[in-house]
């Protein structure tokens, strides 16, 4: 199939009719069209799906219907006169040989009498192959056409955007690898042939029960009953198989997003012990300060220190004379009071002269003693201040050099947290023990699924030994039942066909698989020339299977942009082996890709179909290295341009 | 790399069936299944029809070998 012309009406911002010519070029098969956001890109592609599938392409839209493609301008214009409009989109494509058109269009009538609703008033679908005269021949099976050249159900590898290639890069994708490879080679052509015999076999297994008599009647009841426990066991069977890959896609997912937590979590751990310790080092710096500052006023008295040191040893002076204090005299005076007898020997009686002489001399002393004492306090004050103010200097220093290094330590984890908390910052924000959690429940999960897997083999081994018993005795309690035994034979005939089928199936699948993986392997390095170490598979569970070169899994070390360049090696070695050589039409397809491996798919993409149609928009995708590796490939570049005031796209060819 | 031959892979695969009978029905339901693919609606009845006549077949060949 080869796209040769699309025709839009009416299509979107598409206002009157609009062509798209791809003509044929030697050497040349890339078709290029450029637009800005919003200039109508997706349109082009929306209406190429639509032209093909239709209704069926309706069905598939997000957040839009069929109606949200009718051009404003064309509508409105048309209701102020109470007119409807055509909207149209058709495909003009050759095929083996022959060209052929295929149209969708719809009439669109005001449903309101202000002109503001819009109806669907009719639609029309059609296929003409048109001769070499130019006779158009319409084509009435237009969905057997559509299913031999390119069936709706493998449409996404061979019209896909951006996002699907993003979507099949995602660890879950393997449902949508099997079944990409499943509908593309026609294996589900293969499998749906296996259900349709196995439904043959219960049919002709129903009437023999209903024709049996007797025994015959019995033992063909008991045969229904087994092999119809037998068909539920293998359906449950793979309904567990299909579970099993369910919980293990999600395992994939949990596992992925703690590998990337990895680093995160670590950073987490560092940051928080930071933060404590940024806490008590501030605490510890406060304490500093505020002994710093009772301390320096004592300091701060050191200029003192030798007023102080004098003082201090001339009472030293003092104390050392016997100066201060001095206090013999005045016990002696008590001494001489207490037993009334004079140093010289006379005696005295309280009240004489002598006792009011010695009186007056022992308060004398005391006056005396006290100023001693005071001295002695002051010289003990004096010498305990100077030592004071050396400690609190001394002090001082010490406490210095603290608030330096914990300043400096404090700088050094406020730099330190600020780093990792620009790091924490472009990581993504989970909740690690969630997503724990939630991996110990899958892990669990697979546990109870791989027992109940066990569990229905060995129940479909019991099941084929009781139904391999009753067959024998079928055979026998048959023999004069005619009828039966011809029911026998067609069921017997259906069951033997739908395991040869289903062994053809698997053999065939296998080697599908095979394939694709070589192919995607190969185009893989093509697109990632550095990664030519990893080993890319596809398992047979249908996974993405990336090993390094010790054979270790390294899915997860690809980056997102390797990840996407694995997803577009499959989706096109999908369309490749699919022998049907349609066009490839892809809207964004490096929307999502980091420059490297743009450049590098730029170069792979003439070799990856026979004709490819690319909706770029300029400068992310087409740019300078870009527009220089694919321009020599393209056999018509169209720049789209959109007028804001007018909201609608023109086309020029670049 | 050549791509897949599909057909060819599937006839070979289709060869290796040893029942005659079995091969044709076989024949028959991939037919039938391509004629059918993507439509609403599958015709078992044909099915049920193709496995009918080749055990007619087998029964007529019984009956032959008496």
């Amino acid at each position: 199939m080869r796209i040769e012309k699309l025709t839009v009406e009416n299509f979107s911002s598409f206002y009157g009719k609009h062509e798209f010519e791809f003509p044929q070029q030697t050497g040349k098969n890339l078709f290029i069209i450029l637009g800005g956001s919003g200039y109508g890109k997706t349109s082009i592609f929306d209406a190429i799906n639509w032209a093909l599938y239709g209704e069926q392409y309706e069905s598939t839209l997000v957040e839009k219907t069929i109606i949200d493609f009718v051009n404003e301008t064309a509508f409105s214009g048309a209701a102020k006169n109470n007119k409807g409009i055509e909207v149209s989109s058709t495909l003009h494509f050759e095929h083996n040989g022959k060209h052929h058109t295929i149209s969708q269009s719809l009439f669109i009538n005001p449903s309101r009498e202000d002109g503001s609703g819009k109806q669907i008033s009719d639609r029309q679908s059609a296929l003409y192959e048109i001769d070499i005269n130019g006779n158009h021949k319409r084509i009435k099976a237009l969905d057997s056409f559509l299913n031999e050249i390119l069936p709706t159900n493998v449409r996404d590898y061979f019209l896909f955007n951006g996002d699907r290639i993003n979507q099949l890069s995602s660890p879950t994708a393997s449902n949508e690898i099997r079944d990409g490879i499943y509908r593309v080679v026609d294996l589900e052509l293969l499998q749906n042939g296996v259900e349709h015999l196995q439904e043959s076999a219960r049919y002709f297994r129903r009437l023999a029960k209903d024709a049996a008599k007797g025994e015959a009647a019995d033992i063909e009841e008991q045969y229904s009953k087994q092999a119809e426990e037998h068909e539920d066991l293998k359906d449950q069977l793979n309904n567990l198989v299909a579970e099993k890959r369910a919980i293990q896609d999600r395992s994939e997912v949990l596992n992925d997003k703690l590998r990337e937590l990895g680093p995160a979590i670590e950073l987490q751990k560092r940051r928080d012990s930071l933060t404590t310790h940024h806490k008590l080092s501030e605490e510890r710096l406060e304490e500093i300060k505020a002994e710093l500052k009772a301390t320096s006023a004592i300091a701060a008295m050191g200029v003192s220190i030798e007023i102080l040191q004098n003082l201090e040893d001339q009472l030293e002076e003092m104390r050392s004379k016997g100066e201060i204090p001095s206090s013999i005299s005045e016990r002696l005076l008590e001494d001489i009071l207490e037993i009334h007898k004079c140093i010289c020997g006379s005696e005295f009686v309280h009240g004489d002269h002598i006792f009011n002489e010695l009186t007056q001399r022992l308060q004398r002393e005391k006056e005396k003693e006290r100023k001693g004492q005071d001295l002695l306090d002051l010289f003990f004050e004096v010498r305990a201040s100077r030592e004071n103010i050396q400690d609190s200097q001394l002090r001082m220093r010490q406490l210095d050099e603290f608030r330096a290094k914990y300043d400096s330590e404090i700088v050094e984890i406020d730099k330190e947290l600020t780093e990792i908390l620009t790091k924490l910052e472009n990581l993504p924000d989970e909740d690690v023990s969630k997503l724990a959690n939630n991996l110990a429940a899958a892990t669990s999960e697979l546990i109870d699924i791989n027992r109940k897997i066990n569990l229905a083999a060995n129940r479909i081994e019991e099941k084929e030994k009781a139904l391999k018993e009753l067959e024998i005795k079928r055979d026998k309690a048959s023999q004069s039942q005619e009828q039966v035994q011809r029911y026998q034979l067609r069921e017997r005939l259906a069951q033997e066909a739908t395991s040869e089928l289903h062994r053809i199936f698997e053999d065939f699948a296998e080697d599908s698989r095979k394939q694709i993986e070589q192919l995607t392997s190969l185009e893989f390095t093509n697109f990632i020339p550095t990664a030519n170490a990893l080993s890319i598979g596809i398992s047979k569970e249908f996974h993405y299977d990336v090993r390094d070169q010790n054979g270790h899994p390294a899915l997860q070390q690809l980056s997102n942009g390797q990840k996407q360049a694995l997803s577009l090696a499959y989706i096109t070695s999908i369309s490749r082996v699919s022998e049907k050589d349609p066009p490839l039409v892809i809207d964004m397809p490096f929307g999502r890709l980091d420059e490297e491996v743009q450049t590098n798919i730029a170069k792979r993409l003439p070799e990856l179909a026979s004709q490819i149609i690319l909706l770029m928009l300029p400068g992310p995708e087409w740019n300078e290295e870009t527009a220089k590796i694919l321009r020599p490939n393209a056999a018509a570049i169209y720049k789209l341009d959109f007028d804001e005031n007018t909201r609608q796209t023109t086309i020029m060819k670049g | 790399m050549p791509p897949l031959k599909s057909r060819t892979k599937l006839l070979m695969l289709f060869s290796t069936v040893k029942n005659d009978n079995v091969r044709f029905i076989l024949g028959e339901i991939i037919s039938l299944e391509s004629e059918f693919r993507s439509m609403g609606r599958f015709p078992q009845k044909r099915v049920n029809d193709t496995v009918d006549n080749e055990a007619h077949k087998i029964e007529l060949g019984r009956q032959a070998s008496k």
